[in-house]
């Protein structure tokens, strides 16, 4: 097993959906207590306010958590809110990719958590 | 060279177990292995004669009662104490409870303060603060310096600040398990008694490192765990003043550690059974012994010797590393056990997972030491930590990592 893989690292170096947003219309935070690590997810919905106009992320983490946020945010921009809703733990692994060692799995599922809280405001 | 090291690798069958791909184990700090001897004497415990302690009439019985007080009796031996101050707990954050509920109960009135340092493993912070709401006592922090690692006292003005601020309790880390300071803890408990405060020492990180004599260090109590000591997991150690531990409420209740029992009240009996209720960890305190008898046959003079050969190894090298960031005093003499440390642009828990994929085993995250991470204004670390079996190749092993790591992440 290689959890560094070329891809994780390259998008943990340079994510290109890290940035916190000052006005979003849905959050999500959640603490990695593993680690004490936070992330929050910040949403923008378009005019109708049923797909997701923008998506990024904020906090401070590790590679694998930066990677896992990075493809997540990557992945559902311009989806509905409904699609947000079914986004499943099984497709943020699928999406992850090769997952890393049972300690770490919490690290890419973080981005999941933080979806989840977010969608339970909606 | 030490004859420790790789030489003693064949005592411990966790490196046979493991043989064929890379095993380098550097994270003694958080439990040690174990040798096969300590393994074979709980063994032979449980194969042979694993009667119930203390209440047996018959010849097994009296072997088990017999191997426990032995135990007891070893261990006292070790920290240069007496037998009936040595109480059998689970493990020093057991021992430390008993200690705050117990003793903090008898002695702390409202207002009084405990002292303690910024630079505390949980077990020695959080049973506090559970008392003190309870009691409405106020707890105060020694501060450590960030560049150093060393505690920020003053000795000439120690009496007077424990004096002002009503401080009863002084409790202390003997050696941090971030930082690796070794607590001028003799000076300390000078000091402490002299203001007519008591002084508890935690013992966990340093009781595996160097000789301690409990006279010696002129504290009130010592606790420390058995894992960490080559000994099996479940065993703890509290040492007490005989005197103080006598003055004790019990700390748990029930069977083992009655006098006489009626249907309303009971009475119980003498320090330390008073404070082992229930069947206690028998095969525990028997490995726990052969442990000590163990690492006594070595001697912790040529223990300390060797760890502190392989620290100054580990330092040197460390710091050669760009980007790395080394925590706790540089003065070899002043630290043991542990070197903590950050990689520039890596998360600590990316260091020690990256490590772990070539067999190298450390430690990252908050040791149980948030406040001090906070202090260092980080909220994780990796951390190496020695014991006698390791070995320069070991420290090589993880640098050698490291590097790979450092042009990995392309830092």
């Amino acid at each position: 097993m290689n959890m560094y893989r070329e891809d994780i690292i390259e998008r943990s170096r340079f994510p290109r959906f890290k940035r916190e947003m000052k006005a979003s219309d849905l959050q999500g935070e959640v603490l990695n207590e593993l680690c004490g690590d936070e992330l929050s997810l910040y949403f923008l919905f378009d005019e109708k306010k049923e797909h997701v106009a923008e998506l990024t992320f904020g906090g401070q983490g590790c590679a694998l958590m930066t990677a896992a946020a990075d493809m997540l945010c990557d992945h559902l921009a311009r989806t509905s809110k409904e699609e947000l809703r079914m986004f499943s733990a099984d497709d943020m692994m699928k999406l992850y990719g090769e997952l890393p060692s049972p300690s770490r799995l919490k690290c890419v599922l973080l981005p999941f958590e933080a979806l989840k809280r977010a969608v339970s405001g909606l | 060279m030490s004859s420790l090291g790789s030489y003693i690798r064949k005592d411990f069958p966790i490196f046979a177990r493991n043989r064929g791909a890379a095993f380098v184990y550097l994270d003694s700090g958080a439990t040690s292995l174990k040798p096969k001897r300590v393994l074979d004497a709980m063994s032979e415990y449980y194969e042979s004669y694993s009667a119930n302690v203390s209440r047996g009439v018959y010849e097994m019985a009296e072997k088990a009662t017999n191997a426990y007080e032995d135990a007891r009796e070893i261990t006292a031996r070790f920290i240069g104490g007496e037998s009936k101050e040595i109480v059998f707990v689970r493990n020093a954050t057991e021992a430390m409870n008993l200690l705050a509920s117990s003793f903090g109960g008898l002695i702390l009135r409202e207002g009084d303060g405990v002292l303690l340092s910024e630079m505390e493993h949980h077990a020695n912070l959080i049973p506090w603060q559970q008392l003190a709401k309870q009691k409405k006592c106020v707890l105060h922090f020694l501060p450590f310096d960030v560049h150093t690692g060393e505690l920020e006292w003053d000795k000439e003005t120690f009496s007077s600040f424990l004096k002002e601020r009503k401080i009863k309790i002084v409790s202390l880390i003997h050696s941090s398990n971030v930082l690796g300071t070794i607590n001028p803890i003799k000076a300390i408990a000078q000091a402490a008694y002299g203001a007519g405060a008591y002084m508890i020492v935690d013992g966990a990180q340093s009781i595996t490192h160097m000789p301690i004599d409990v006279k010696d260090i002129g504290a009130d109590f010592l606790v420390f765990s058995g894992h960490k000591l080559l000994g099996p997991t479940g065993i703890g150690v509290l040492w007490g003043k005989y005197e103080l531990l006598d003055r004790m409420q019990p700390y748990q209740s029930g069977g083992e550690m009655i006098q006489d029992v009626n249907l309303k009240t009971s009475t119980f009996v003498d320090p330390p059974h008073r404070f082992e209720a229930g069947t206690p960890h028998i095969a525990g305190a028997i490995g726990l012994a052969e442990a000590i008898r163990y690492m006594q046959e070595i001697g912790m003079s040529e223990i300390r010797a060797h760890e502190k050969e392989l620290l100054a190894y580990a330092w040197e090298k460390f710091s050669g590393i760009k980007g790395i960031t080394l925590f706790g005093p540089s003065d070899i003499e002043k630290r043991s056990g542990v070197i903590s440390f950050m990689v520039d642009g890596v998360h600590p828990h990316d260091v020690g997972s990256f490590v772990a994929q070539d067999g190298i085993m450390i430690r990252v995250g908050d040791h149980c030491a948030k406040p001090l991470h906070k202090k260092l204004g980080i909220t994780a670390s990796s951390r190496v930590s020695v014991s006698i079996y390791n070995d320069r190749d070991d420290i090589d092993a993880v640098l050698l990592s490291l590097e790979k790591m450092v042009s990995v992440f392309k830092l």
